[in-house]
């Protein structure tokens, strides 16, 4: 069960972050330097946000007490690059928001294009 | 700054139509719904009845609207009358 | 005791910020709390899945969770805002931004719980069906976080917006009320497009023929639930730009609040009955299938009148900002 898990924690993951560097790059290229950096701080964060979603999946399990402390963790850990976009010039908060949701904005991309690109199989022609 | 008698009256009342409309929407808002989910699963259930299934249902939405238009009456009165 | 002008602001500031991260989590949590339960029901009818329906679950609360996040993006906002020098009006603006993202959040954490949990018991029942429901479910979790997009929409333009041309009494009743407005009739078409998103998951589960109606009916189910936000973004919006004429009097500002209040309010039982009809239909087009178009057509019916109660709240809305 874990391989899968891991599987598809990796996928996610990786996709976010080179997503993040490809645009970052193009808009430090492009002559936003705090804007491609904030969408990459974001974008860090919101992958080790998915994959944390998983790892503390144990802690579920722990009690009321467990569950609230991963919860409070998540959201602290969340917060971190927002505070450093408000109080630092380098990163642009309007960069780091966009970022915050690109492992969501990944994940609906792949299924909205599943559609086209993986034939569905017999019973599931609908 | 005085508040005078007349100013708070008017001020409560207006509070009070907005209100009385807000909260009294809630109600018919999804009773009117549950009605109309069970319509819904009625017709799937029995399709030739669906004509008579959807009148019962308007004439069921249509009396659970009542307290929603004793909310807008209430409202008005607040609004133009007092 | 006497207060300066950017200390109220930044108390308000604080104030709505925290208002906004609390209420605003608590709607995703109870919504990722029974995406899991469902998940540990479906686990235990048919374990060998359970990496199916562990991955599902992963990338469900993910997209359930956006709603907090939105709220959490909008606290940080308000607790780092530069306020200096900023007038009176501000302290009303920041806290109905606040407000608006908190109550906002709400529902759409709720709602977008439903299909998560659905989709999970869904391929416990169907294991054949699992990437469809992993899909479906994402579409219609994603649409039931639109409510709670139309409220940061809000807070943003209450937050960045200057507001200085606006006579503080009673504007900041205005701005306060244009918060109320969003966010609590986001409330309702959350939480009523989720419980549409839920049903068509169970009914794709049941019976995987009807994934085409299934979806379209789930969609436009929730396009109509989500009509009684839109009226509290229409109402919100005339608040926010319609400059009351300077008075002293407490009616006028009381006109203005009750005027958020009752859009806000009345949006939440048409959004949740809606929603409800949504997911009545919804259910009986995966075992009925012949009957699509007239049930769409009864759940279009009945959708229109249960709207009618939140189209009676923003009338007397509309009253109490531009008659009384």
């Amino acid at each position: 069960m874990d391989d899968t898990l891991r599987e598809i924690q990796k996928r996610y993951a990786s996709r976010t972050l080179y997503a993040a560097l490809a645009a970052g790059a193009l808009l430090m290229a492009a002559g936003w330097p705090p804007l491609g950096k904030g969408l990459i701080l974001g974008a860090l964060f919101s992958a080790i946000n998915f994959v944390l979603i998983g790892e503390l999946l144990v802690w579920r399990l722990g009690g009321a007490r467990a569950r609230l402390a991963g919860q409070m963790l998540r959201f602290g850990l969340m917060a971190v690059p927002l505070v450093m976009a408000a109080r630092r010039p380098e990163f642009s908060l309007w960069g780091v928001v966009p970022g915050l949701f690109l492992v969501q904005a990944m994940i609906l991309a792949d299924h909205g294009t599943r559609r086209w690109r993986i034939r569905p199989q017999g019973i599931e022609e609908g | 700054m005085a508040i005078e008698g007349a100013d708070l009256v008017k001020a409560a009342a207006y509070l009070g139509a907005g209100i009385s409309m807000g909260l009294g929407a809630i109600g018919p808002g999804v009773g009117e719904g549950m009605v109309a989910a069970k319509a819904c699963e009625a017709i799937g259930a029995n399709p030739n009845e669906a004509g008579l299934l959807t009148r019962t249902m308007l004439v069921g939405q249509a009396v659970s609207e009542s307290t929603g238009i004793y909310s807008l009456v209430i409202a008005l009165l607040l609004l133009f009358v007092v | 005791m006497e207060f300066s002008t950017q200390t109220i602001v930044a108390v308000a500031a604080y104030a709505g910020g925290g208002i906004c991260m609390g209420l605003g989590a608590v709607g995703a949590a109870i919504g990722e709390g029974y995406t899991a339960a469902w998940a540990n029901l479906a686990t235990s009818r048919n374990s060998e899945l359970s990496p199916d329906i562990f991955k599902n679950m992963l990338v469900g609360q993910a997209v359930a969770e956006s709603a907090s996040i939105f709220a959490l993006v909008i606290a940080i906002l308000l607790l780092f805002l530069d306020v200096q020098g900023a007038a009176l009006i501000k302290a009303a603006a920041l806290l109905g931004a606040g407000i608006c993202m908190g109550l906002g959040a709400l529902g759409s954490g709720i709602g977008s719980g439903f299909p998560g949990g659905q989709a999970c018991f869904g391929i416990a029942r169907q294991p054949a069906v699992t990437s469809r429901l992993t899909t479906n479910m994402l579409i219609g979790s994603a649409v039931s976080q639109t409510p709670a997009i139309f409220s940061m929409v809000v807070a943003l333009m209450l937050i960045f917006i200057d507001f200085s041309a606006m006579p503080f009494h009673p504007g900041w009743a205005a701005l306060i009320g244009a918060g109320l407005s969003t966010g609590l009739a986001a409330i309702g078409s959350g939480y009523g497009g989720g419980l549409a998103a839920g049903a068509s998951c169970e009914g794709l589960a049941r019976q995987p023929l009807t994934v085409a109606p299934l979806t379209t009916t789930m969609l436009v189910g929730q396009a109509v639930s989500q009509t009684p936000s839109i009226f509290g973004l229409l109402v919100s919006f005339i608040l926010m730009f319609r400059t009351p004429a300077p008075s002293a009097s407490l009616a006028a500002a009381a006109a203005l609040l009750a005027a958020g209040l009752c859009t806000g309010l009345g949006g939440i039982g048409p959004g949740i009955g809606n929603g409800q009809a949504a997911a009545g239909a919804v259910r009986w087009v995966a075992r009925n299938m012949a009957m699509g178009a007239d049930l769409m057509r009864v759940m279009l019916v009945g959708q229109a009148v249960s709207q009618s109660t939140a189209i009676y709240a923003m009338v007397v809305s509309l009253v109490l900002i531009f008659v009384v």
